[in-house]
This record gives structure tokens, sequence and C-alpha cells, in this order.
């Protein structure tokens, strides 16, 4: 994997604490992700939602196959704003993006401007809501025998 | 006979009119790759356009991981790609590792290699196995089954459980060698090599497997890369990649071993490509069995264990590609997210581009070289 | 007079009945010694299924290897696996498919009662809310010897079924 400091020169942005991961703002993500693809070497693995406190933070994940040494991961982060998630595609650059996409939206809500076919592709055509995020909850939640701790949500 | 000549003589003739219709490929189908649903526009038997509909397993694992602590959750793992328990296993305790900061002994080090690298085989066994029959090599999936059998002979013995493995977990593994554990193996390996050839002599040689393999489904490397392909489906496109030798983890640095790389990537390749990883996998599993330090298997948690605030991200080189598992932690004995990367559900975003043009049978064929596996693509 | 030809009627009908049942009954014989599953392989379990259909556990000896693609030609459903909400309609489709006698066998965990994946928000609690069930068979996977007995349980129900209930709980 290449140097964190190479990477985020060429893209321009401020380092955060961790080595290998970087914030960007929604509208900037199709420009650092095309900058990190013309650099050659990188294979995106991943896009990821988690529904944090501050809103929905989403993760591109990258793997880097660059430089000396073990191949590692680079992270790409957007925060999403809880009201209106939104976030634009990047179909237009990495193909695998497509399915990724759909799974985010189809779990975690946020959609993906800029691409056709955003529908759901795991829960059924005619699913409510969102089953990831924190306010979506199960009616019979589980039940573990005992009251020993970590039993049970 | 000259059509055109004919067809001039008999005067005003109407060609046939036909039209496109749409077949479901699914999610019921004898293939056995689990409810997989391709609804195909065809044109007589050559598909105009694919379209992947999935979904039909999804059981909402990534949701109920929220409600489990992270041991009740080790044995969730081996139900995703449910033909590798031990390696989605492996995963995931690297995750938990990662994010509390577990060492894990030599030894047990060891034994993951074993373990892992048996389920590899027994994982691409069943592809060969499959891939036959939907080629309608009966034969073949008897003969691939019951060289299986034998290795899940050996992951029995390990772990108490032929599929469902719970073996490899945060901090170890869950139980030492049995006894005779070497001798067991050496016999099944031994055994296995015998049935491969025998597998080989019948299948691969076919003059009716090839033609319906070579050439078939070709995915070129620039376009396996952009759809994030990764694992043997890459490799043979050309592309050497393999997380045990990139990127590696546990003991692997010590072994000796090849990441074999194919150059067709066409059905064939991908076939050929798996039983070259089972021979590599049996050499691995002699190695790690004839260098495995003695000590102890597990640092065991305390049963209060928390991982600290934070998350992390590990992968593995699974049977299908690099598998990962993103885990993240709010101070609590219960993950706050859990997700998994999944080879397959990205493998399978190149079918609609690669599907037009092939004919059914073809699609079958290129489908089953893909070797998707539907608890990891639904979770 | 009416009286004596309403009892010839009822005995014709008795004898009718009589020898119908009997030959349902040769019928049955037959049909439990060649069950043909239909391949509704869901999840993991179905991997232990298809063990069952190799060469070390050979459900072949018992007549039961023929497994059909179509409905239309089987007579009994191993649903293997978890069945998820989006699966529930074609299940419960292939089974009406299905002709007369047919005959259900729940494979695993999951076929019984939604298996650890009982408090998901896709996943059905036991196929017994879509289809009748015949065998319910725990483990997760059960073992292919275990998927034999669920067969052979089946197989005794369809030869006797007064004797088999009176035998599982004897």
């Amino acid at each position: 994997m290449r140097d964190g400091a190479v990477l985020f020169k060429a893209l321009g942005c401020t380092p955060r604490e961790k080595e290998r991961e970087v914030a960007v703002a929604p509208g900037e993500l199709p420009r650092a992700l095309f900058t990190l693809k013309n650099m050659g070497n990188f294979i995106l693995l991943d896009i990821d939602a988690t529904d944090r406190p501050e809103g929905f933070e989403l993760a591109w994940r990258l793997l880097d196959t660059g430089g000396e040494g073990p191949a590692g991961i680079f992270t790409v982060k957007v925060l999403a704003d809880r009201s209106d998630p939104r976030v634009p595609s990047v179909m237009g650059i990495w193909k695998a993006a497509d399915v990724l996409e759909r799974e985010v939206w189809d779990l975690m809500g946020v959609r993906f401007d800029g691409r056709d076919g955003l529908k759901r592709i795991l829960c059924r055509d005619d699913f409510e809501g969102h089953p990831l995020r924190k306010d979506f909850v199960v009616e019979q939640p589980a039940r573990f025998p005992g009251g020993a701790e970590g039993a049970g949500p | 006979m000259n059509d055109g000549a004919f067809l001039s003589e008999v005067g005003d003739f109407d060609p046939l009119e036909t039209e496109e219709y749409t077949l479901n490929l699914g999610p019921q189908h004898p293939s056995t790759h689990g409810v997989y649903r391709a609804r195909l526009r065809l044109n007589g038997e050559t598909i105009v356009s694919c379209e992947n509909v999935i979904g039909y397993l999804h059981r909402g694992i990534e949701k109920l991981a929220e409600s489990r602590t992270y041991a009740q959750f080790a044995p969730y793992t081996a139900r995703f790609d449910y033909l590798a328990g031990a390696l989605n296993n492996w995963g995931y305790a690297l995750a938990v590792e990662k994010l509390g900061g577990i060492e894990v002994p030599e030894r047990a080090e060891y034994l993951r290699v074993i373990a892992g690298e048996l389920q590899r085989i027994a994982s691409h066994l069943v592809m060969l196995a499959s891939m036959v029959i939907d080629l309608n090599a009966v034969t073949g999936w008897m003969y691939a089954f019951t060289a299986r059998e034998g290795i899940l002979d050996l992951l029995e013995a390990l772990s108490g459980s032929r599929m469902m493995l719970t073996y490899v977990v945060a901090g170890g593994v869950s139980a030492d060698l049995p006894e005779e554990f070497e001798l067991k193996t050496k016999t099944a390996l031994e055994g296995l090599r015998s049935r491969l050839d025998d597998f080989q002599a019948l299948v691969s040689g076919n003059e009716i497997f090839q033609s319906r393999t070579r050439g078939i489904g070709v995915i070129e490397s620039g376009q396996a890369l952009e759809y994030g392909m990764t694992g043997p489906n890459l490799r043979s496109c050309g592309i050497r990649l393999d997380m045990r030798r990139d990127a590696p983890y546990g003991v692997y640095p010590r072994m000796d071993f090849d990441v074999p790389v194919l150059h067709g990537g066409d059905c064939f390749d991908r076939y050929s490509i798996r039983i070259l990883e089972i021979l590599q996998s049996v050499r691995l599993v002699e190695q790690a069995l004839g260098g495995i330090p003695s000590g102890p298997v597990r640092t065991k948690l305390k049963r209060t264990w928390r991982p600290p605030v934070g998350e992390a991200f590990a992968q593995i080189e699974s049977a299908r590609g690099i598998q990962g598992y993103h885990l993240v932690s709010d101070g609590t004995d219960k993950p706050y997210r859990m997700h998994l990367r999944s080879p397959s559900f990205v493998n399978i975003g190149v079918l609609p581009e690669l599907a037009p043009g092939l004919t059914i049978q073809d699609f079958v064929a290129t489908l089953a070289s893909l070797d998707i596996v539907l608890g990891e693509i639904d979770r | 007079m009416e009286v004596a030809e309403r009892d010839v009627e009822e005995l014709k009908n008795n004898a009718l009945y009589v020898a119908f049942s009997t030959v349902e009954k040769g019928l049955d014989f037959c049909r439990s010694n060649s069950l043909w599953p239909v391949s509704f392989g869901l999840a993991c379990c179905s991997i232990e299924m298809m063990a069952a259909g190799g060469a070390r556990y050979d459900i072949s000896r018992f007549g039961f290897e023929v497994f059909r693609p179509s409905p239309r030609q089987a007579d009994v459903m191993i649903v293997a696996g978890t069945l998820t909400d989006k699966m529930a309609p074609i299940l419960r489709r292939l089974y009406d498919q299905m002709p007369d006698p047919k005959y259900v066998i729940a494979m695993g965990g999951c076929a019984i009662s939604g298996g650890p994946f009982a408090d998901s928000y896709s996943v059905v609690k036991g196929v017994d809310r879509i289809v009748p069930v015949d065998v319910f068979l725990p483990g997760c996977p059960p073992r292919p010897e275990a998927l034999i007995d669920a067969f052979l349980k089946l197989r005794a129900r369809l030869r006797s079924p007064a004797l088999a209930k009176a035998k599982l709980h004897a």
C-alpha cells in the first residue's frame, strides 16, 4: 500500500487521526474517488453505512495494492445529513458501486443521486422502512433464557 | 441450398415473427446455487438482457448482530458463506481482535491455517461438484461430494460440526487437535488426491465439458477489476491478488505456497483454478501440521469483556474472494454495527454485462463457475 | 322394500369404499418406497440434503434420490433452510403445484420455527405458517443421517399411520 501522506496530498485533504482514512463533504466524493482511481491500483471493495447519532456515516473502502509492502485498505468517509440523506453516486467511476449503493439505499435509506435504478435489492419490493436504521425496531426482539448478562436486547 | 433463390421462387414469404420474452431463472431451480433469480430477456435461446434479483434469503443478520453479544454472534458467521464456515469465523475473529486488541497464541494461528485451508478445499469441491452437475455430469458430482466427505470428517474431528463450525473464535480457536489428527489428515489428503485425479480424468478432458466451458463467459481482467471482483474469479483473469500473499494475516508469511493464476477468464479457467487451489491448500495443511508449535490454543476473554469504543475492518481471503468484516463498537457488549463485505455479492454485479449474447446453457455454466453462495449475498 | 333398497345401496357404497381404500393403501405402500423430492434447498441445510444424496449417505437405497426440479412431478417437498418473506409466496405456489398426495418435511431449525433468525424482520417463523408440514426435522444443520431418519418416519406414516403414531408415542 502507498503511504497515507501521498494519498492525502493527491486528494488535497487534511488527514484525520486515522492514518488511512479521509473524510470529505458529500459533493466532493466523486472527485475524490476519481482522483484515487486514476492513481491506479485501487479496487472498490465495499460501500458501508452506519447510523450514528450525528448522521449517516458512509464509508467507501478501497483496497490499495500499489506501492511497496502489503496491500491495505484506504477509506473515504462521508457524513450524510439525517433529515435528507443524499450522496452522489459513483457508479460511473466504479461499476462495482451499482449493487453496493442499492444495498445501502435498501437497508439504510441513503439516496444516491445521479444514477438510474436505485431500488431495493435485498428486502421485499413492498417492504416499508429501512431496517438497519436505529429507529427501525423489530416487533419481537430476541429472548434468551436465564438472566445472564448480555442476554437479550 | 441457396435460401435466397428458394425464397424468391416461393414468392411473398413472411419471415417467422419472433418476439422477445422474459424468463425467470430461479429462485427455485435445479442448479444448486441457492435462491438466486435472474430475469432474463430472451430472443429464442439467446439472452438479450439479464437482471439479478436477489434477497430471497435475506435474513437480516446484520440487524440481528446488534442484539447479540460478540460471542453470541460468532456462530452466525458460519451461516453467511455456509460452504466455508471456518473462513467466515476467521474474518469475524480478526475483526473482533482488531477492535479489542486481543493477542492470539502461535499454536492457534497454525490451527487456524489448518481449519481454514481444509474448509477451502471442501468449499472448492462443492463448486466443482455443482458446476459439473449443472452441465449434467452427475458422476462428477458424486465423486467430488464423496471426496468432500473425507475433509468434512477432519473438520468434524476438529470442531464437532461438519459444516457450521464455530472453530475460529476471537482469541484463538475453540479446541485443540484431537487424537491422531495428523494420521487421519495424512490418510484423508491421500484419499483426496486420488479422488481428485479420478475426477479430473472423468471431467477435465471430456470433449463435451470442454466445449461447454472453453471460451464461455470470458471476463476481461479490466472488467473484473471494475466490478470489484476478487478471489479465484479474478485470478483466472490474470490478476495475481490473494490476501494470504498480498495482505497476509496469521502465519501465512511463514508458509510456502503458490498463488495460481490463469489468463483465459473463461469458465474452464475458473474451474481449473479451483483445482489448482485445492492442491495448494493441501500443501498448506501439511506444512501447518508439520510446523505447529506447542502452547495454548486460546486467549480466554473474561465474561465481562467489552471492546473499547471504536471500529475495525478486517479482511481475509475466503474461498470466494475478499471477505471483510466491519465492526463498530460503542463500548457495550454488543456490536453497534456489523457489516459483511461479501465477495459473492460484488461478483454477481458482472452478470448483467456478461450475460447478453450468451445462450441459456452458457449462462448456467457461467453462473456455476462464478461460485456464488446466497447466504453471503443476501445475508 | 324401499328400506331394503337403501341398505343395498349402502352396502354397495361401503364395498366400493373398502375396495378403493385397499387400492389406495397399496398405492401408498408403493409411494412410500419411491418418494420423489422437489429440489427446494433454500440455505445451508440444502448442502446437507445434497450430501444425503451423495455416495456416503445415499438416500438412493430407499428410493428417494430422484430430485425433481419441477414440483408437478414430485411427492415430497423438503424445505431445507430459512424461509424469508420474499420467498414465502413462491413456497406456497410450488406447494400448490405439487399433485396430491404430497408431503412436506421441514428440515432444520429455520424451517421449523425461524431458528436462530426467528427475531429477524424478514424471516417467516416456521414453514408451517405457509404449508402443512408432515415431519419436523431439527438440527442446524441436521446431519444427513437425520434427514434419512425423517424420510423413514414419513415412510412409516405413509404405510400405516396408526402404527406410526403408536410407535412414536410409545
